[in-house]
C-alpha cells in the first residue's frame, strides 16, 4: 500500500461538500506571467533574456478551482484572447470530468491540422482539468493516472549551459554537490566546439555520472554524425534535438548512423506527431512538454505509446513554470519504469514565486523528485502573484 | 521616404507591419461535416515601406482574430521593422524562429500574411505582377470550379448545381456529410442531374472513418468523380494510405497543412493525386510555392484552396495558379463574402469568371488596391459583425 494522503485539505480548493450530480465550468481565466529571467538562457536556437508563459484558472459550480499552464514564451497576450474568444465559451456550463469530450470540442476552435499556439491553449485547459479532477475525487493525478506507488521520480539537473569552459565545470560541481547523478548539457552550433566542450564536461563529472547533450536543432546531417559519435565516444547516454524537429527523415537517417541513443519531442504538439520516430525507433528517449503537447492527455498517452514501443519518457520542463514541472512528474510516476524528468536548475521565477510548493531544484534530493501526494495537481497557486507578474 | 521608381531592392526597407482584423456574419451559413459557419473572421496585414510601397497580406484567422494581430504585432513585427522588404526568405526564417516547437498552427498563418504581404511589395517594386515575379508557365486565366453544393435538401442541392452549371462552371464541388448512405445518394443524385459533361468532385472535411470512406469512395468511383476531398482526418496518414489501396477515385487535400514537411508524407507516398495548400494558412507565397514544388516533382497536382478567405488570399492564390506547372484547377467560391466583395478595387473570381476561368491580373504585385475604410468598417470592435 503506497503513503497516498488522501484527505481534502481545504487549502487545495476542494469544498466542503459536493454531491454526485456533475459539476459544472462556471469560468476559464487566462492570465499571462512575464518575467526578465535572473541569468540568461543561452541555446544553440537562441538567446532567452525575457521570457512569459500563460496561466489558466478553471472554476466550478461546486468551488473546486483548477490551475493549468501553457508553454507560451512569446505574445502571451495572444494565447489569452485565443483562450478568452475560442476556448473559454467551449468550455463554460460544461462538465469539468468529460476531458476528452472537451479536448475534441477545443481542438475543433480553429480548423487546420492540430498544432501550435491553439494545442498550447488547449493543453493548460487540460492540466486545470485534470487538477479539478483530482480534486474532486480527492486523488492526486498520478493515482487516477494509475500510478501504484508514489516512489520519488528520478530526475536529472538540466543544464550546463553553452558558456565558457570554467562556468560549464562550476555548473558540473554545483549539480554533482545537489545530489545529482544526471546531468545535462547543452551544446552549440559549431560541431568541433561541441565535442571538446563534451568531452570537457564528463571529465569534470567522472565516470559515474549519466551524461545527456542537448543540441537544440544546432547541425545538418553529417554535423549531427560527427557529434554524436564524439558524444558517443565521451560516453553520453543520449542526444537530443540534433536537428530541426521536423526532419523526421533526417532522424531516421542519423539513427541508422550512429549508436548513441536519441531523444526528442518536446517540440511536438499531441502525441500524433510523436508516432512516427517511435514507431521506426529513430529515438530511444521521447521528452513531451506537458504545456505544449496537448496537456496531461496526450502527454500520458504519448508516453505510454513509446513505453509500447520501448521507448523511455523523459519529461521536457526546461523554462516553464511549477505547474508543468508537478504535472510531469504526475504523468512520470504513472509511467514508471524508466521514466523521468528534467530538473530545470536555473532560478526562474515561474517555478518559485507562485505556488505553495518549492521547485525541483530546491526539492529534489538524491537526484529524485516526488510528485505531491494530494489531491489534483497537490500545489497552491497564488494567484495575486500571478496577476502581479502580468505587468512585468 | 526614398522615390520608389528609383529605388534598388536593397533600398526598400520595412517601416511598419499593422494587423487588421475583420469579421463578418456571412450572408449564407457555410454548413460542412466539420461545423456550421455564420460568422467568421479573417486578418489582413499591411506592411508599410519606406518608399511608399504598402504590401498587404491575408492571414486565414476564421475565430479569434485579435489573437493573430496581437501575435503578428507582438512575435513578428519586431522582427521586419528595419530590414530589407526584398529579403523574403530571410524574413520567413526569422518569424519561423518567433515561437519554438514544430512549425505549425496560428504562427504559420500568421507568417502567411506577412509574407504576401512582402510579395504584394516585390512585385510593385519591380513594376510586375506575382504571376511573372514568380517565374512560372505565363498563364493569363487560370481554369476555376464551383464551390459548392452546401448539404441541404435534395432539392436545395439541385437547385445549387443547377446555378453553378447555369454560371458556366464545368466542374463543381459538392459538400458530403458523416452519413455514408445519404451523402453516396447525394453523389448519385447529382452526377444524374449535372450529365456527365460537367466534372463533379466531392468534399467530405474529414467526416468518415476509414469503413465509411471506402463505401462513399466505391459510390464516387461508381459516379466517376473527379477527387475525394478530406475523407479522412488529416493527421490519419496511415489512414489515407490504406482508403487509396481500395478507391479508385483521386484523392486530394492539403487545406489542413501549414507547412512542407506536413504535406511530404502523403506526396511522396503519391497518396494524394491533387494537393490543395491554403496560401493564407501554408506559410503565404513562400512555403505554398515550396511544397507545390515539391508536389509537381512527384507527379501531384495542385489546386488551391481559399474557402471562407477574402480577396487578397483569392488573389494570391490566382498568381500562383498562373505560375505553376503542375496546376489543375482553382476553387471559386461564390458565397459573396463582405471579405471578397467589398474590400477591394478588383471584383472577385466568382463575378470575374467567364467560362469557368477567370483573368489573372496584370498590375504589379498582387494587383488590387484595398479600400482600407470599408477594412475598418469589419474590424469586429465596429461594425464588423
Amino acid at each position: 500500500m503506497n503513503a497516498l494522503h488522501l484527505e481534502e485539505p481545504a487549502s487545495h480548493g476542494v469544498p466542503a461538500d459536493c454531491t454526485s450530480r456533475a459539476d459544472r465550468i462556471v469560468s476559464v481565466k487566462a492570465y499571462p506571467v512575464i518575467q526578465k529571467l535572473p541569468q540568461p538562457t543561452e541555446t544553440s536556437w537562441g538567446r532567452y533574456d525575457r521570457i512569459s508563459m500563460v496561466m489558466v484558472e478553471v472554476a466550478t459550480e461546486d468551488g473546486f478551482s483548477g490551475a493549468g499552464e501553457v508553454l507560451a514564451r512569446f505574445a502571451p497576450h495572444a494565447y489569452c484572447e485565443l483562450i478568452d474568444v475560442a476556448l473559454a465559451p467551449r468550455l463554460v456550463g460544461q462538465d469539468p470530468s468529460d476531458i476528452s469530450g472537451l479536448w475534441a470540442s477545443m481542438r475543433r476552435a480553429l480548423s487546420g491540422r492540430a498544432c501550435g499556439i491553439l494545442v498550447e491553449a488547449i493543453s493548460g485547459i487540460d492540466i486545470a482539468l485534470w487538477d479539478i479532477r483530482g480534486k474532486a475525487a480527492g486523488l492526486p493525478v498520478q493515482a487516477l493516472l494509475g500510478a501504484e506507488v508514489s516512489d520519488a521520480v528520478p530526475v536529472y539537473a538540466a543544464s550546463v549551459n553553452w558558456a565558457d569552459d570554467g562556468a560549464a565545470r562550476e555548473q558540473v560541481k554545483a549539480f554533482r554537490e545537489a545530489g545529482f547523478d544526471r546531468i545535462k548539457t547543452k551544446i552549440g552550433r559549431s560541431p568541433r566546439a561541441a565535442a571538446t566542450r563534451a568531452a570537457l564536461v564528463r571529465e569534470a563529472a567522472g565516470d559515474d555520472v549519466t551524461l545527456y547533450a542537448d543540441a537544440n536543432w544546432a547541425y545538418a546531417l553529417d554535423e549531427a554524425v560527427y557529434v554524436g559519435d564524439a558524444l558517443q565516444e565521451a560516453g553520453y547516454a543520449w542526444f537530443e534535438e540534433p536537428l530541426d524537429a521536423d526532419d523526421e527523415a533526417g532522424y531516421e537517417a542519423l539513427a541508422k548512423r550512429l549508436r548513441i541513443p536519441l531523444a526528442a519531442g518536446e517540440s511536438n504538439f499531441t502525441s500524433i506527431q510523436s508516432q512516427r520516430l517511435v514507431r521506426s525507433g529513430a529515438i530511444g528517449v521521447l521528452q513531451p512538454n506537458v504545456t505544449r503537447a496537448g496537456g496531461i492527455s496526450e502527454t500520458f498517452l504519448a508516453a505510454r505509446h513509446a513505453r509500447d514501443h520501448g521507448v523511455a519518457y523523459a519529461a521536457h520542463v526546461g523554462m516553464s513554470g511549477i505547474v508543468c514541472e508537478t504535472a510531469a512528474l504526475h504523468v512520470a510516476a504513472a509511467i514508471g519504469g524508466g521514466a523521468q524528468v528534467e530538473c530545470a536548475m536555473t532560478p526562474n521565477s515561474f517555478k518559485s514565486k507562485i505556488a505553495s510548493l518549492d521547485p525541483g531544484y530546491v526539492r529534489a534530493a538524491k537526484g529524485r523528485l516526488a510528485a505531491p501526494s494530494v489531491p489534483g495537481l497537490g500545489l497552491d497557486i497564488d494567484w495575486d502573484a500571478v496577476r502581479r507578474m502580468g505587468e512585468a | 521616404m526614398i522615390d520608389a521608381a528609383e529605388a534598388t531592392a536593397d533600398d526598400v526597407v520595412i517601416t511598419d507591419v499593422i494587423a487588421h482584423p475583420m469579421t463578418q456574419k456571412l450572408p449564407r451559413p457555410t454548413v460542412t461535416s466539420w461545423g456550421a459557419y455564420d460568422r467568421v473572421s479573417s486578418v489582413l496585414v499591411e506592411v508599410r515601406t519606406n518608399a511608399g510601397i504598402t504590401g498587404v497580406g491575408e492571414t486565414l484567422g476564421r475565430f479569434a482574430p485579435k489573437a493573430y494581430c496581437e501575435l503578428i504585432e507582438a512575435a513578428l513585427r519586431p522582427r521586419l521593422v528595419g530590414k530589407p522588404a526584398a529579403a523574403i526568405s530571410r524574413h520567413w526564417a526569422a518569424m519561423r524562429r518567433a515561437l519554438s516547437g514544430r512549425a505549425g498552427g496560428m504562427l504559420i498563418e500568421a507568417i502567411a500574411g506577412v509574407d504576401i504581404a512582402l510579395w504584394d511589395i516585390h512585385g510593385k517594386r519591380a513594376g510586375l505582377p506575382l504571376a511573372t515575379m514568380l517565374g512560372g508557365v505565363g498563364r493569363s486565366s487560370v481554369d476555376v470550379y464551383a464551390a459548392a453544393v452546401n448539404w441541404g435538401t435534395d432539392a436545395e442541392a439541385a437547385v445549387e448545381l443547377d446555378r453553378y452549371i447555369d454560371a458556366g462552371f464545368r466542374q463543381v464541388k459538392v459538400k458530403i456529410v458523416s452519413d455514408v448512405a445519404a451523402s453516396s445518394r447525394r453523389i448519385e443524385q447529382l452526377r444524374r442531374r449535372a450529365g456527365d459533361a460537367v466534372a463533379l468532385c466531392v468534399d467530405a472535411n474529414w467526416a468518415y472513418d476509414l469503413e465509411g470512406a471506402i463505401e462513399v469512395g466505391a459510390a464516387l468511383d461508381a459516379n466517376g468523380y473527379v477527387w475525394f476531398e478530406e475523407p479522412l482526418p488529416p493527421e490519419d496518414e496511415d489512414g489515407y494510405r490504406a482508403l487509396q489501396a481500395r478507391c479508385r477515385t483521386p484523392l486530394a487535400a492539403g487545406e489542413s497543412n501549414y507547412v512542407t514537411a506536413q504535406a511530404a508524407p502523403l506526396i511522396e507516398t503519391r497518396t494524394l493525386s491533387v494537393l490543395q495548400p491554403d496560401v493564407a494558412r501554408s506559410g503565404g507565397i513562400t512555403e505554398t510555392r515550396r511544397m507545390v514544388d515539391f508536389a509537381a516533382a512527384h507527379g501531384v497536382a495542385y489546386a488551391p484552396h481559399i474557402g471562407m478567405c477574402g480577396i487578397v488570399c483569392e488573389t494570391a492564390s490566382v498568381h500562383l495558379a498562373a505560375a505553376m506547372p503542375n496546376f489543375r484547377i482553382m476553387e471559386c467560391e461564390t458565397d459573396g463574402s463582405a471579405f471578397k466583395t467589398t474590400i477591394s478595387d478588383l471584383r472577385p473570381g466568382s463575378i470575374r469568371q467567364r467560362d469557368s476561368m477567370v483573368d489573372v491580373p496584370t498590375a504589379p504585385g498582387l494587383g488590387l488596391t484595398i479600400d482600407w475604410d470599408a477594412v475598418a468598417a469589419l474590424h469586429p470592435n465596429h461594425g464588423g459583425a
